[in-house]
Formats: structure tokens, C-alpha cells, sequence
């Protein structure tokens, strides 16, 4: 009976509680949206930097993570293949020969990275091949030829089909160098890598630096980015006495985690705000409410309501407006993250600020079923801490007290 | 021992800085089966006395006993129990919840004791044909007429069996065929169930019911007396 006291007696006054309802679901919507936003932009950035260069997890040789030069190389072993070839969650590899070296144009020089690729297998685990803003990618029969980053090709003041001069340390210690023609100019939307990365034939890599079979690294990419740890686990375990480093995203780029994890923290405060504006919506309505039936009130005291069923009724009632924006707040929040996951969220208006932050220019948004736990019981708790003031309030009155105001 | 008993009741209020007596040492003794009204003018103490011996409101001296309990020795959740299992209350102005029909008003009372909820039903149903209300216990009070919001007020005020029903001004609001109605109705159930009544009032109508007449003046008693009712039931 109380329950549906409770009911009915939120609806005594259905303007406010509509007022009410609207501004809790309005605050949940932004809230839900907003988790969705941030995992998207968090998903963006890393997606953005995992398919540019890092992959979800990489091999290499002892000591190149630390300190990436050419006398901390790797073998790729028969071993080490097989492993690549049956662990189920990958999905391609590629290896690589990353050196820092020097381009030189006939105007200018500039410090570069210089990766050396097989283009097939590369195509699989980055966006370069797709990201050709001029002329074409790599081709494994046409030795000598390069692709460099749009802003870099700006800088060097060179362009298709100009000459390129490379030049880095040889692994006996000699100064390699060799002349390269440029086939493409590529942008991957992220300036700093453009402007310091060019890419060349992993076996024009390997005879300008005297390296034989060698290689720097192998990147490789997943089904999924959830099986990063465990993935690298099995290659730890399996690649034992290989001599080998096996290192996740996660501890190659401890920027973009710490970051995310900044950036959770943060939001809590943006969902406290929030959270703290519907509490007061709550708290308002409710003092408005129960100031309008103190009469009401004295009543039920004067025939035997005792305090904790008075205090019961009013917690009830924020219950009941809680349940209702709950369901309609969190339907409509996921279904607007559902639909900006399935159509994307164009940012491209903001592309500088993309850039910035590392992210691609359109979000896919989603929420985890965590994040809508966290969004309803946070929502539960804010109505029913936020009611105990104006029902402990209600409930202390005495009854003779309350029964003088005019009902 | 008598019902209830008041003994040199004293209620002082605090207006600002004016002490307002409102009761100067009332000596009354109610016993079970009365259907006393205690009568005066607008001022006159009334409506305190009744609240004091409802446990509404505290003495500032004196001492109130119902059935055997001092109230101003027992704690607030005590008063609370006293108020629900032995005091019946019915308001000058109706006062039913007005988001509840007719029968879960009667049934209110005895949800809040516990009854299991068919056992309420059926005494709440039971309770509202005595009071010939049957025909609208599913009816809300704003579809009711005063005269029957009354009767749910009468009938949610008896419906636990209380020792004694508390009426302020249960007449005020009502005109005199529907007020003589109400009054014949509370007459009838304090001869057939024994119980105790005890009115406000300064209806000249509410008086010629009673079977015992306290007036009250300047927050004293003035007279008291025993006397026929108007009517035999």
C-alpha cells in the first residue's frame, strides 16, 4: 500500500514531476552519452595510433624497446614463424627494419625514421598503404623506390619521382647510404609521424645497412584488442629461449594509457557535476512536495504513522521517479550511443584537435554494460541519499505542528 | 481507573514574547462509554485539550493518563503506538489521503498495525457498510460529499477498535442534516460498541448529543455535567 501510495502521490502534482522526470533522464542521456563519447574517442586514439605503426603487440630484439638501434636486432627464427602462423588471435604480422637515419633532398636534410616493409604483409597490420595522399605504395619489385610523409616531402621541397638520399649507420658501424626515388607521399593524418617517417622496401633497408636477414621488430595485430595480454603471454611462453622482448600496446605507448586513465579520473568530476544537478532537481521537487502536504503529514502522525513509514513513503516516491527516468534515461542514452556507433560520430570539423589528440576523425561510440550499471545505481543512490533530507525532515516534525499548516 | 484521566493541566505557548496560557489547570476524568463533547468558544482550549489527550502535543504541567499510560512519561515511537491502537482520530476538515479511495483509507490504519491484507479488507468493507458507505469504497475522497468523507474519517478513526475516538469539530464543516446524520451514526456506535467519544465543539447540535458536557472558558473548566442525550439511538 505504501508503494502505491508512493505512485499516486507523485503524480498529485504531474507538471512538477514531469519537470522532474525530464531533467533526471536529460542528465542521464548526457551522462551515458558521454561514457559512450569517451570510449569512442579513447578507442579512436588508440586505434589510430595502433593502425599507423604500433600494432596490438610487438616482438623484438633484447634492448631495442629501450634503445632502438641496429645492434639490438633479431632473427626471425623457424620457431618464432610457427608461433606467428598458429597462435588463433592473430590476425596478421609484419616484420620490420626501424632505423633513425638522415633524407636528404637536394635542398635540404632532415633526421628521419626510416622503416623498412615487405608491402604485403604490411598492408595487413597498418593504414599506410591507405593512407597515399599522392602517387603509389611500395611495390616489392621496384627496389630503390619510397614513400614519405606528406609534411616531410613539404619540408624537403621534394616530390614524386624526385631523389631521396638515405643515410644511417651501417651495423659494422659504417655510414650505409643509397639514393631513392620517390614513388608516394602519404598522410596519416598525424603530423609528428608524417613529418619524421619514411617507408622503404625492408630488403633495400636490409642491403643499405648491411643486414642480411635481420629485422628490428615484428608488429602484429590482433582479432581483438581485449586479447592483447593474454596473446603476449603465449608468445613469452612459447618464444622462450628465443631471446626476444614481447611487449602489448599498452607498454609501448604508456602515454595513450595514462592519458585514458587521466582522463577517466576526470570525468568523474564531469559525472559528479552532473550527478550533483540532478540531486539538487531532486532535492527541490521534493522539499517543494512535502512542503505542500505537511498538513498531510501531521495527519497521518496524529493516527499512528511513526516516523519510519513517513520517511519509507518519501524514499519511495524518489524511488519511483528514479525507476521511471532510469528506464526512459538509460533506453534513450544507449539508444543514441547505438546509433552514433553504428553511424559514426564525424568530427572532422575538428580535425586540428583530432590530430592533436591523436584520434581518428570519427568516433564510434559504445558503452559497456559497467558503464550503465555505474550510470543507474549512481542515479538510484543520488534520489535516495538526496530524499533523506526532506523525509528526515517531514518525519521530525511534531504532529501538532504539522497539523496547524492549512493543507 | 478511569479512561482518562487529566490532571491539573497546565499549556502554556510562546507567542514572541508573550506567554499565551492556553489550558489553566484542567481536571477532567473520562470514563469508558462517554460520549462527552467539551464545549466554549473560539479560544477557550478545546481543541489543545484534545490534542494533549491524543499525545499530540505536551503539557507544559499536569499530568494525562489514557488507559493507565502517562503520556508525557513515554517516548515518541510509544506515543506513536498509543496513537494508532488506542486513540481514534476524526478532523474538523475530513483530512483522508487523498490519493487513496474510500477502503484503503479505512484500510490505512490497519495496514500500519500489521493486519494481513485480506483480514484489512474485509474489516475495512465490514466498517464502511456500518457507516453505509459501501457503495463507494472504491471512490476517492474528492468524489465523496463532505458528509461522506466524514463517515470514511469515522470509519478509519474506528476501525482498529480504539479506546476512545477524538473528534474536533467534526461538524464544523458539514450542514445540519448531514452533521445530525454523523452524529446519530457515532451515537449508535458508542452504544453498540462501547466506545468512548469525546467531541470539541461549540454546536449547540453537537451538545444536545452528548451525554456529558464540559465547557470550557479561558482555557478552564467551567461547568460539567451529565445529562440526556438528544436522541435515544
Amino acid at each position: 500500500m505504501l508503494l502505491r501510495m508512493a505512485w499516486l502521490n507523485i503524480w498529485r502534482n504531474p507538471k512538477r514531476t514531469i519537470i522532474l522526470l525530464c531533467s533526471i533522464i536529460v542528465g542521464l542521456v548526457g551522462i551515458i552519452f558521454l561514457m559512450g563519447f569517451i570510449r569512442g574517442w579513447f578507442d579512436a586514439m588508440i586505434n589510430k595510433t595502433i593502425r599507423t605503426y604500433e600494432g596490438h603487440m610487438k616482438i623484438m630484439g633484447p634492448g631495442y624497446n629501450e634503445n632502438p638501434i641496429i645492434e639490438n636486432h633479431m632473427r626471425v627464427t623457424e620457431k618464432t614463424q610457427e608461433w606467428l602462423a598458429t597462435d588463433p588471435a592473430i590476425s596478421a604480422s609484419a616484420e620490420r627494419v626501424a632505423v633513425q637515419g638522415l633524407a636528404s633532398s637536394a635542398h635540404r636534410s632532415m633526421i628521419v625514421k626510416i622503416i623498412g616493409i615487405d608491402p604485403a604483409n604490411e598492408r595487413n597490420v597498418s593504414v599506410i598503404a591507405d593512407s597515399m595522399r599522392s602517387g603509389k605504395f611500395l611495390d616489392p619489385d621496384e627496389r630503390n623506390s619510397i614513400i614519405i610523409g606528406e609534411p616531410l616531402a613539404d619540408k624537403l621541397k621534394t616530390g614524386l619521382g624526385k631523389r631521396v638520399v638515405l643515410m644511417s649507420q651501417q651495423l659494422g658501424g659504417q655510414i650505409g647510404s643509397e639514393a631513392f626515388k620517390v614513388k608516394g607521399v602519404f598522410n596519416t593524418g598525424s603530423t609528428a609521424y608524417d613529418e619524421h617517417t619514411v617507408y622503404i622496401l625492408k630488403s633495400d633497408a636490409q642491403r643499405m645497412l648491411e643486414f642480411h636477414n635481420r629485422i628490428t621488430e615484428i608488429v602484429i595485430l590482433l582479432d581483438n584488442i581485449g586479447n592483447s595480454d593474454a596473446t603476449a603471454a603465449r608468445a613469452v611462453a612459447s618464444l622462450d629461449n628465443e631471446n626476444l622482448e614481447v611487449l602489448t600496446w599498452k607498454e609501448r605507448l604508456p602515454f595513450v594509457t595514462k592519458s585514458i586513465e587521466m582522463s577517466n579520473k576526470s570525468m568523474l568530476f564531469v559525472y559528479a557535476v552532473f550527478y550533483l544537478a540532478m540531486a539538487f532537481g531532486i532535492l527541490n521537487a521534493l522539499l517543494m512536495s512535502i512542503g505542500e502536504r505537511i498538513h498531510e503529514f501531521g495527519v497521518m502522525m496524529a493516527i499512528g504513522t511513526s516516523r519510519s513509514i513517513i520517511v519509507l513513503m518519501i524514499l519511495l516516491e524518489s524511488v519511483c521517479i528514479a525507476t521511471i527516468a532510469v528506464v526512459i534515461g538509460t533506453a534513450l542514452g544507449v539508444s543514441l550511443v547505438n546509433f552514433f556507433g553504428k553511424t559514426g560520430m564525424d568530427l572532422s570539423a575538428f580535425a586540428e584537435a583530432m590530430e592533436y589528440i591523436q584520434a581518428e576523425n570519427v568516433l564510434y561510440l559504445y558503452v559497456t554494460p559497467s558503464d550503465i550499471a555505474f550510470a543507474t545505481i549512481a542515479t538510484f543512490l543520488v534520489a535516495i541519499l538526496f530524499s533523506f533530507y526532506p523525509a528526515m525532515k517531514a518525519s521530525r516534525m511534531r504532529p501538532v505542528d504539522a497539523l496547524r499548516k492549512t493543507g | 481507573m478511569s479512561l482518562i484521566e487529566v490532571h491539573n493541566v497546565i499549556k502554556n505557548y510562546i507567542d514572541g514574547k508573550n506567554t499565551v496560557e492556553a489550558l489553566r489547570g484542567v481536571d477532567i476524568k473520562i470514563e469508558t462509554g462517554e460520549f462527552t463533547a467539551i464545549a466554549g468558544p473560539s479560544g477557550s482550549g478545546k481543541t489543545t485539550l484534545l490534542n494533549l489527550i491524543g499525545g499530540l502535543d505536551t503539557v507544559t504541567s499536569g499530568t494525562i493518563k489514557v488507559d493507565d499510560v502517562e503520556l508525557s512519561a513515554v517516548s515518541i515511537r510509544r506515543l506513536s503506538e498509543m496513537r494508532l491502537h488506542k486513540i481514534g482520530f476524526v478532523f474538523q476538515s475530513y483530512n483522508l489521503m487523498p490519493v487513496l479511495s474510500a477502503l484503503e483509507n479505512v484500510e490505512f490504519t490497519m495496514m500500519l498495525q500489521s493486519v494481513p491484507k485480506r483480514e484489512r479488507t474485509r474489516r475495512a468493507k465490514e466498517i464502511l457498510d456500518k457507516v453505509g458507505l459501501s457503495e463507494h469504497a472504491h471512490r476517492r475522497p474528492p468524489a465523496l460529499s463532505g458528509g461522506q468523507q466524514q463517515r470514511v474519517a469515522v470509519a478509519r478513526a474506528i476501525v482498529s477498535g480504539p479506546a476512545v475516538v477524538l473528534a474536533d469539530e467534526p461538524t464544523a464543516n458539514l450542514d445540519s442534516g448531514t452533521g445530525a446524520k454523523l452524529l446519530d451514526l457515532m451515537r449508535t456506535l458508542n452504544k453498540t460498541e462501547n466506545m468512548t467519544f469525546i467531541f470539541s465543539t461549540h454546536d449547540p447540535m453537537v451538545m444536545d448529543y452528548a451525554t456529558r458536557l464540559i465547557q470550557l472558558h479561558d482555557g478552564a473548566v467551567r461547568s460539567d455535567e451529565m445529562k440526556n442525550s438528544k436522541t435515544a439511538g
